[in-house]
């Protein structure tokens, strides 16, 4: 059988083990492709004194899982432009809770005493996952967006508690009165004001150059100035559509507003009433506290009962909402109570003072003004309307900014967006290459060495353990179809003395002789070219590259080798030799015809003492 | 395996001139294809640098997002600046830019790397793939400038300049732009009380113009005005200010029902109800005192003291008011005409007076903005040396392996015959 030679095998199977390779690389690929995902993250933490607590700055409870809402994500893809389904967005959002390490010391710490751990996280990781068909960027870009319309939002909800209010309908006129639509538009005007109150003066927005306190002058200066201007001149004209349904209107209005009055007159009596029974029971229950007290220590009561209470703790106090209740006892209560009675009911008053004005006013008004005086207010009415909804568009944008800059104050993003591929190609496909090239190779070194077994078993001839004669014909077809012949030496060695060798000395020993000469011919169709037993005492030699000087040196190592061997029995070898140009045949079988007619030589000729063998 | 090394060795000594001379040839046409293409592609850092920037927020405080440098607006005037409108759209645009964190590091990123590679679309013309980005990102820091960090002060000036307004409302809206003006401008002093303009001017210096504008120049407007009784529309106006003293009247009714009413609260507080500790506490010089607790009757008072001080300041517009509808009625004629002149041309000066404020104010705030501002945002060119931008360490590695491979397949490769059968 043929050496052990891996390099023999690779070299045989090589382009089969690099297309293999590449065929399974490319399909390896493919298969990474569809399975390769991005990801991104971004890492936001609650700052609000109740977050260790679950609970959002307005006291509910907070739910990270908001983000993933259709509102907020359907929001970011609007914001981005992206063309991906809000559903499938929201499937591939994850929202974890991430404890800090000291978070995580004192959750083991209060484990380890056996005591309950409440705190929730206040960082969470917010994961986008995108499949093959879109980008890492894609991915980043859309985390960022969901995470700052989730800002928004969260602000709005759970921050800004105070509510923008709205803008005017510039289509007022159509469905009121001029001086219907100018009581509108004062309340309008002083909605605003109260906003800007509630969000303080100093904030000033970059986006418009303006700050809450230009906007409120400005409102109040349209007030003062342009509103008043109107609303005049509508009131002393007599500016109406309708003068007898403007009346009515008014006279409804004082109506309710005085029973509201009387309603609020007499729960305010009401509340006297109470505050008096109130303040007789507590005197009552102090003195006696205090006189128990007192008896206790050291007998001296003091009816004020000013030394009775002492707290030894200041408390802070908070609703269902989790808003701070003020440190208020029920004195106090009732008493605030009792005096919002008269304040609400001379608001009232003042009201119905104004109404009853514009009844004066209107009092001589028998019939609809001209259409001109009309047209003339409407004009202003809508120029003033159009001025104050221009302001109401810069409150707007400065309200908005303002918000954003104090929701920030209550969540803010602990770590940039950053996005990854789930899977890296690159080294798996590195893996695979050196994976198929181990897997090929391999094969190749199996496949070739039962190719070996293979040959051995029905190509080699079992005595000499040279190719056989049907080695020989498919050496001889492969040659022949590998073209014409270049250099090329064909040699027969014949065993002249076999059949007397078998007769003398028994077939062991001929075939003895036969395999000791194969071994030599193995050696030296390592170095000259392919050797094989042909039967009938022959051995074809076929040598690619080899002159006819060569092939005769071959004769001579042969012979060499064979006065060298130590076997008793050597056979007497002759030869025959053609060579391709010496011969100008350059086909294999015509050369090996040839050979057969060349001279024959004598490669080796034994002693008698070696013919004789055992006789000896 | 010493088979196959010797093999290889062969191989390379036997083709060694052929191998360098392949190497040298690809190596160039690796390197020429990658500065071809590098000329269509350019990255820059964008830094942050102002103090919010690691809070992940702008400088106004509001949530910062670096993909705000793809926002239409952005894109669209760079690609203006870079005299490339029509040529490239703002959508293909966003799709080329590639903004990525400098660093991994799982903290705020403040700084980025921004990629532009020009796709075939792009007719960029003479203009280089940096120079269009570098458009870009001066678009987007002016953008950032203006939409996050700016301070700017904007008065609305339309209405003072109004002349078909009463006088009286138009001495009022000069007071409120001076206010805002005057407010804008403390606040800045506030933020940095030793800034100079080039010119010398320090916001100190402009507070001071603009209390001047409002002590003197308006004030002599508008004793003007209320003495001798001008207005434009004499009846109309006296209308007006009949109304308005109508309505001061009932707010004035309505302060002194209120006072009166947190009066009559106080009153009713039971005394033994109300007892109070007194707690040790320090005073504004720091001094030890006996502080008592809040109460009810605290706070009534304070609101009756307000209400009444409400109600002493309307009675005070009701005089003005009365005096000035006085003064309206006890004018006229060619007196009256030359009063009106003199208030045209008054405005008219504190207007141009105004104005010319307003200019000074936006040169001091230019230069401050570009001195506060001046690291806020900073941009740097990458990956723009030659070596880089030819691929050397790609083109060496690349031609090194394709070596590799050739000599393997060299070595390995099956010995050809030659000749054939001569005819």
């Amino acid at each position: 059988m043929k050496d052990f030679q891996i390099l023999r095998y690779i070299k045989r199977w090589r382009y089969l083990i690099v297309a293999a390779m590449v065929l399974g690389l490319s399909v390896f690929y493919l298969y990474l492709s569809r399975q390769q995902y991005y990801y991104a993250t971004v890492n936001i933490e609650y700052l609000n004194s109740g977050a260790p607590d679950g609970l959002t700055p307005s006291g509910s409870e907070l739910n990270p899982e908001e983000i993933r809402s259709s509102t907020i994500v359907g929001a970011a893809l609007e914001d981005t432009g992206l063309d991906l389904s809000v559903d499938y967005v929201r499937n591939n959002l994850s929202i974890d809770g991430v404890l800090t390490s000291e978070e995580e010391n004192l959750k083991n710490a209060l484990l380890e005493k056996g005591e309950e751990y409440t705190l929730k996280p206040t960082n969470y990781k917010v994961k986008l996952t995108l499949n093959a068909n879109y980008s890492e960027e894609m991915a980043q870009n859309l985390v960022t967006a969901i995470v700052n319309q989730y800002m928004t939002w969260y602000g709005n909800q759970y921050v800004i508690s105070r509510k923008k209010p709205g803008a005017l309908d510039p289509n007022l006129l159509d469905k009121y009165d001029y001086i219907i639509a100018m009581d509108l538009i004062s309340a309008s005007i002083d909605s605003m004001l109260d906003y800007i109150y509630s969000c303080g003066e100093t904030f000033r927005s970059t986006q418009t150059g303006l700050s809450f306190y230009d906007l409120q002058t400005q409102l109040q200066m349209v007030r003062d100035s342009l509103y008043e201007d109107v609303y005049v001149k509508a009131i002393n004209s007599g500016i109406t559509r309708d003068p007898q349904l403007l009346r009515d209107y008014y006279t409804a209005d004082i109506s309710e507003k005085t029973l509201q009055r009387e309603k609020l007159l007499l729960q305010a009596e009401e509340m006297q009433g109470l505050l008096h029974i109130y303040e007789d029971r507590m005197l009552e229950a102090q003195a006696y506290s205090s006189a128990g007290s007192d008896a206790e220590d050291d007998g001296q009561g003091d009816a004020s009962g000013s030394n009775s209470i002492i707290l030894n703790h200041v408390y802070e106090i908070y609703d269902e909402n989790r808003q701070p209740v003020y440190s208020q006892n029920n004195y106090e209560t009732l008493m605030d109570t009792y005096a919002s009675y008269y304040a609400s009911a001379y608001t009232l008053d003042k009201k119905i003072t104004e109404d009853q004005y514009l009844l004066e006013r209107f009092a001589g008004v028998s019939q609809a003004s001209s259409e001109a005086s009309q047209a003339q207010v409407h004009d202003a009415i809508v120029g003033l309307i159009d001025s104050i909804n221009q302001i109401y568009g810069q409150l707007n944008v400065v309200g908005t900014e303002y918000n954003q800059s104090e929701v920030a104050k209550n969540v803010r993003v602990t770590s940039s967006a950053r996005s990854y591929k789930g899977v890296n190609i690159g080294l798996y496909l590195a893996l695979g290459a050196v994976l198929f090239l181990g897997v090929g190779c391999t094969g190749a070194i199996v496949l070739g060495r039962a190719g070996d077994l293979m040959d051995y078993v029905l190509y080699t001839d079992k005595v000499t353990g040279l190719p056989s004669r049907t080695s020989c014909d498919e050496q001889i077809e492969k040659i022949a179809k590998a073209g014409a012949l270049d250099t090329f030496s064909v040699a027969c060695l014949f065993v002249t003395n076999l059949g007397e060798v078998n007769g003398r000395h028994g077939r062991e020993a001929g075939n003895q002789m036969l395999a000791e000469l194969g071994q030599i011919l193995q050696v030296t169709a390592r170095q000259y070219g392919f050797i094989g037993y042909n039967n009938g005492n022959q051995f074809l030699c076929l040598l690619d590259g080899c002159s006819y000087e060569k092939a005769r040196d071959m004769l001579a190592f042969i012979g060499y080798e064979l006065r060298k061997a130590q076997g008793a029995i050597k056979p007497r070898l002759t030869a025959k030799v053609g060579e391709s140009h010496r011969l100008s045949t350059y086909q294999i079988g015509n050369l090996i015809s040839s050979t057969f007619k060349q001279e024959e030589i004598v490669v080796f000729e034994p002693d008698s003492e070696d013919s004789k063998g055992g006789e000896k | 395996m010493s088979q196959l090394i010797s093999r290889v060795l062969l191989t390379v000594k036997k083709y060694f001139f052929r191998l360098v001379l392949f190497s040298l040839i690809f190596g160039a046409a690796f390197c020429t294809f990658c500065y071809t293409r590098s000329s269509r592609s350019a990255s820059v850092i964008l830094a942050f640098t102002y103090p919010n920037a690691s809070d992940g927020l702008y400088p106004n405080g509001t949530y910062f997002n670096a993909y705000n440098i793809l926002t239409e607006e952005v894109l669209q005037k760079g690609i203006q600046n870079a005299g490339l409108t029509g040529r490239v759209s703002p959508t293909v645009l966003a799709e080329e830019i590639t903004i990525r964190p400098r660093s991994d590091a799982s903290l705020i990123t403040t700084q980025y790397v921004v990629t532009y590679q020009a796709g075939k679309e792009d007719a960029l013309g003479a203009v280089s793939a940096e120079g269009l980005l570098s458009s870009v990102m001066y678009a987007y820091i002016q953008h950032f400038h203006d939409t996050y960090s700016n301070d700017q002060v904007v008065l609305n000036l339309d209405m003072m300049e109004d002349e078909d307004l009463e006088y009286m409302d138009r001495v009022n809206y000069f007071n409120v732009a001076l206010n805002q003006l005057q407010k804008y401008l403390s606040a800045q002093q506030v933020n940095d009380k030793d800034f100079i303009s080039s010119d010398g001017t320090s916001f100190q210096d402009l507070i001071n113009i603009v209390e001047r504008y409002r002590t003197t120049s308006l004030k002599e407007i508008k004793s003007i005005i209320t003495e001798r009784g001008i207005a434009h529309s004499r009846s109309q106006y006296t209308q007006r200010l009949n109304y308005r003293i109508w309505n001061l009247g009932n707010t004035y009714e309505y302060n002194r029902k209120m006072q009166q009413l947190y009066k009559k609260i106080i009153e009713e507080y039971e005394a033994k109800l109300t007892s109070v500790v007194f707690i040790p506490a320090l005073d504004s010089q720091r001094e030890f005192y006996m502080s008592k607790t809040k109460i009810g009757i605290d706070i009534h008072a304070l609101s009756a003291t307000d209400y009444e001080e409400k109600a002493e300041e309307v009675q005070r517009q009701i005089k003005q008011t009365d005096q000035y509808i006085d003064a309206i009625a006890g004018t006229g004629g060619a007196l009256a005409v030359i009063s009106s002149q003199r208030v045209d041309r008054l405005i008219e000066s504190l207007e141009q007076q105004l104005d010319a404020t307003m200019e000074q104010v936006r040169q001091v705030e230019k230069e401050y903005s570009r001195y506060k501002n001046r690291n806020y945002v900073t941009v740097k060119p990458v990956n723009s040396g030659f070596m880089e931008r030819i691929g050397i360490k790609k083109g060496i590695v690349l031609t090194g392996a394709l070596d590799v491979v050739l000599v393997l397949y060299l070595a390995l490769r099956p010995a050809k015959r030659k000749g054939g059968e001569p005819q």
